[in-house]
């Protein structure tokens, strides 16, 4: 079979979005040849993101695709939306962050704890855009 | 929205509230079930209630605390929560996110968490006799279990 990079884009206002895309991330999850185990916790990391843009922006999409790189292949999530931004980005990635402060927080935790590569791009009152890479090992 | 609350899988037995949780969740349905467990809570004089999260596969940080929510308050009216059921990949994902576990009382299935529910109100344990799994307890090590399960 040959390598066919998939992608798919789901835009994100309500949570049946989210609901999608957490459908989307298992399906390509699985076809990338993840465990169970491993395409529950990328699902649930989806869910996070996902969860967060409905809630604090209201607004945006996720992109799931998948990729290779020398041999390996992996799964990447985009998460964008153009809300109120991450003020304090160390801050929110600490655990039990969110519990204390209604805000992001433990849903970026797991993507540190979840994923292998992620990158945060966020600015006050523009949005954020957040990609991780998880490697099928 | 209506078919949500039919869809609701709660009973009471033994005067323990058994909550299904849906194989999907969302807010509106996290509201919905507070809710309706406090009112059934209230309404009826129960001494447990167990959820049952055997339906759902993936439960996120913001979810979790909800639930960790409705547990405190029903602890807040006397009544012990059991929790049963949860899948592997929500357990890896709760132990990934770091989430604060403490003072949950889990259990592998609804059997167990009932039997627990039932030595804690003085009842004996049903032993299902049909239970494969079993077969190291015969019915008359009762007791053998209750010391094990303290």
């Amino acid at each position: 079979m040959e390598n066919t990079e998939e992608e798919i884009t789901i835009p994100i206002s309500e949570q049946e979005d989210a609901y999608t895309a957490l459908f989307e991330t298992r399906k390509i999850a699985a076809q990338i040849g993840f465990d169970s185990a491993t395409e529950i916790l990328i699902a649930t990391v989806v869910s996070e993101l996902s969860s967060n843009i409905v809630r604090y922006a209201s607004s945006g999409r996720i992109v799931i695709r998948s990729i290779s790189d020398n041999g390996k292949s992996g799964l990447e999530i985009l998460a964008v939306d153009k809300g109120p931004g991450i003020h304090d980005i160390e801050l929110a990635m600490t655990d039990n962050f969110s519990t204390t402060k209604n805000s992001l927080g433990l849903g970026l935790s797991s993507l540190k704890r979840i994923m292998d590569e992620y990158t945060i791009l966020s600015l006050p009152n523009q949005g954020t855009q957040i990609v991780a890479r998880k490697w099928r090992k | 929205m209506n078919d949500i609350a039919g869809s609701l899988g709660m009973n009471i037995v033994e005067d323990c509230l058994i909550l299904s949780v849906p194989d999907e969740i969302d807010n509106d349905i996290l509201e919905l079930l507070k809710n309706n467990v406090l009112q059934k809570i209230t309404a009826n004089s129960l001494k447990g209630m167990i959820i049952d999260f055997s339906s759902l596969a993936i439960l996120d940080s913001y979810e979790y605390n909800e639930f960790l929510k409705l547990i405190k308050m029903i602890k807040l009216f006397g009544l012990s929560v059991f929790v049963v059921g949860l899948q592997p990949g929500i357990v890896s994902a709760l132990i990934d996110m770091d989430v604060d576990t403490d003072g949950l009382l889990t259990f592998l299935n609804l059997e167990e968490g009932l039997n627990a529910f039932r030595i804690q109100n003085g009842k004996e344990p049903e032993i299902d006799e049909n239970n494969d799994e079993r077969d190291d307890i015969n019915n008359d090590g009762n007791d053998e279990y209750l010391t094990d399960e303290d």
